[in-house]
């Protein structure tokens, strides 16, 4: 657990040099790896959709997740945040990512006698947020015109999870079913240059907006929200995939 | 020729022709709409002034309207009309109209310049809507059309009743209550009893008009209107009810089928859904019906034999007591949950739509159903050893939230470095 945080500390604390931006009466550059005639670039928003089936029958016997709710996909919609801190020359970008997203899954709740689905809705739903350093590897896009971002996340997760029985919250020998779950998290990543496909566009967003560049993308990830090994989290993290778009400005 | 006197005579008249109309014109009368109150206490939060309910008219509820008059002659009378064109005196002294009527008459002698608190049953209010003006239509024998009837003399209620050939040699009698010259409605509960209330789909506007009445000429020299709009009778039931099994619950799913035309289900005014049961909830009410032991906890039925209910009349209105109350739903609701029932004990639900005036309509037919002991995820969960929950704000005893502190610690050297480098 030390070396991971030392990691991330070091990572995004690291000693490169940060980007700047210096600007001019024809309008805002960037001084180092940026292409002349763009304005500034500091950030990147994600909005994503994916796949979403937690971890929790891994985190105890049985399969009380997959019994109740079945085994069909679920889903996960969210939000990234991106401040793009520092611009290495030659690579890309690397600076501190904050996500959010929500899922829920419902199932109608057994009779306890026959094993019957009930007309009882039961239900968990998962808030997850995450804080990751990211690193961008633009320097394919930027220096040799191939419209591909890979990229990786590294950080830590943290879910606000509560199930409910009949639209009120779950209570079970006195305990009320809802909690928190936290964990590493990390995932890889590659987007796609949209800017390739319309350049004229691409400059008049930028103009008008200061969108410097807008992507779709694909990302494998994975969250271990098990509170590092504790027994006393639900894991509500997963191994999956999201698909979005992506803009940076 | 016209000598000096007559010339001053005719002069003296004109003058005081022009002075009685130019203090005509100065007589006025003003309601302010937001001070108008009710009488009914508990109104609901949602129901506005301009609204009537059921309840507010079999309440006795007495809306008081707050009316600044200037200029009035001592002679005059300060009335309020409801209806639709009652400013025309000739509408008003018809002894034949239904159109008007009379709900509020201050005698001369009481009547004062300033303001003044004017107050109208509700009753009397709807009364034209609903009941005062009886419309009773027979189908006669064969024969000619007839002539009408007499009229109701002034002061006195009458009824004018006219006899139309009808098709096939039918005949249709209808018989019309009509209000003498100045006879004011009463208060009467009879007047909250809406005709064809299965028709009722939307609120009826209602206008009252206050006015400054020249009584010798009926002439009203001063008005001023109030709008509002009453609902007395409440959405009709969903037709199609059922019940599902849940763990000290009830699921209860309800529908409107194919509507026909004139249905309720077309109500636009529908707010919600309520949902009775019998037994009440609880477990008190369960061992009061001889469901369950006492200190039992639960019943010992499986399924539901016939529902029938001594409480729950399908179509007739809800029970008073509120304990029969056990669920409610939304206007888009198509389920709701009846709560606080006992695992093992036979429960009797219906349905009851509430709209946008608070009035509750009649009760849907029978449902009948057991809750029974479930497992839901967080049950299951736990069966299986798994031992997280208990709030947002718990962490384990046995493990320190190191990795949050790390968290921390990373975004605290961001911000400083951040500092470092401005």
């Amino acid at each position: 657990v030390k070396r991971f945080a030392l990691f991330l500390a070091l990572g995004v604390l690291g000693v490169c040099r940060g980007a700047h931006a210096q600007t001019d009466e024809f309008g805002s550059y960037v001084n180092n790896g940026g292409r002349r005639g763009e304005s500034s670039q500091d950030a990147a928003v994600e909005l994503r959709f994916g796949r979403y089936v937690p971890s929790i029958d891994k985190s105890v016997p049985g399969s009380p997740y997959r019994d109740v709710f079945g085994s069909s996909n679920r889903y996960i919609f969210g939000l990234e945040g991106d401040w793009q801190l520092i611009r290495f020359p030659h690579l890309g970008t690397l600076g501190p990512g904050l996500g959010w997203g929500y899922t829920r899954a419902t199932g109608n709740a057994r009779i306890t006698a026959t094993g019957l689905p009930s007309a009882e809705q039961t239900a968990l739903s998962v808030m997850p947020f995450y804080l990751v350093g990211v690193l961008r590897a633009d320097v394919l896009a930027r220096e040799f015109n191939v419209p591909i971002v890979p990229y990786a996340k590294l950080g830590i997760g943290y879910a606000l999870w509560w199930a409910s029985d009949g639209g009120v919250t779950s209570r079970e020998d006195g305990v009320l079913g809802r909690g928190i779950s936290y964990g590493p998290q990390y995932a890889i990543g590659a987007m796609f240059l949209l800017d390739e496909l319309d350049q004229q566009t691409a400059r008049d967003a930028d103009n008008s907006l200061g969108i410097n560049h807008s992507y779709i993308f694909g990302e494998l990830y994975n969250s271990n929200l098990s509170g590092f090994g504790s027994n006393s989290r639900l894991n509500v993290g997963t191994n999956s995939w999201v698909l979005g778009l992506a803009l940076e400005f | 020729m016209f000598n000096l006197r007559q010339l001053f005579a005719f002069w003296a008249v004109v003058a005081c022709l022009i002075g009685i109309a130019g203090s005509a014109k100065a007589q006025m009368i003003t309601v302010s709409t937001a001070g108008v109150t009710h009488s009914r206490q508990n109104r609901g939060n949602n129901l506005l002034n301009t609204q009537i309910n059921a309840a507010d008219c079999a309440g006795d509820d007495i809306m008081t309207f707050p009316l600044t008059l200037s200029g009035a002659f001592s002679t005059d009378k300060l009335q309020a009309w409801v209806g639709t064109g009652c400013t025309d005196p000739g509408t008003r002294t018809s002894t034949t109209q239904t159109q008007c009527w009379l709900v509020a008459n201050v005698s001369p002698s009481g009547l004062l310049n300033g303001a003044i608190n004017l107050q109208i049953p509700v009753t009397t209010i709807v009364a034209g809507y609903t009941n005062l003006f009886n419309t009773v239509t027979v189908n006669g024998t064969a024969g000619a059309g007839g002539a009408s009837g007499a009229s109701g003399t002034s002061g006195t209620s009458g009824t004018d009743a006219s006899t139309v050939a009808g098709a096939g040699g039918a005949t249709t009698t209808t018989t019309v209550t009509t209000l003498g010259v100045g006879e004011q409605v009463m208060d009467d509960p009879k007047f909250c009893m809406q005709p064809n209330p299965t028709e009722v789909v939307a609120a009826t506007n209602v206008t009252i008009y206050f006015m400054l009445v020249d009584p010798s000429t009926n002439a009203a020299a001063g008005s001023a209107t109030w709008a509002g709009l009453f609902k007395l009778v409440g959405p009709a039931a969903p037709d199609v009810v059922s019940a599902g099994i849940g763990g000290n619950l009830l699921v209860v799913s309800f529908s409107y089928s194919a509507s026909p035309a004139g249905a309720s289900s077309n109500d636009q005014t529908i707010n919600g859904f309520n949902v009775y049961c019998d037994p009440p909830p609880g477990n008190a009410a369960a061992v009061d019906a001889g469901l369950e032991a006492p200190e039992a906890g639960v019943g010992s039925a499986t399924s539901c034999g016939v529902a029938s209910s001594q409480v729950l009349m399908p179509g007739m209105s809800p029970p008073t007591d509120s304990a029969y109350l056990c669920g409610s739903g939304q206007k888009t609701s198509q389920t709701a949950n009846a709560r606080g029932l006992v695992n093992g004990v036979p429960y009797n639900v219906a349905v009851a739509a509430v709209d946008t005036y608070a009035n509750t309509g009649v009760l849907s037919q029978l449902a009948c159903q057991v809750p029974q002991p479930v497992t839901g995820f967080y049950k299951a969960y736990r069966a299986a050893g798994g031992t997280a929950g208990g709030g947002f704000c718990s962490f384990s005893r046995t493990r320190q939230p190191l990795p949050l502190f790390a968290l921390l610690a990373v975004v605290a050297g961001l911000v400083l470095r951040r500092r470092r480098v401005a």
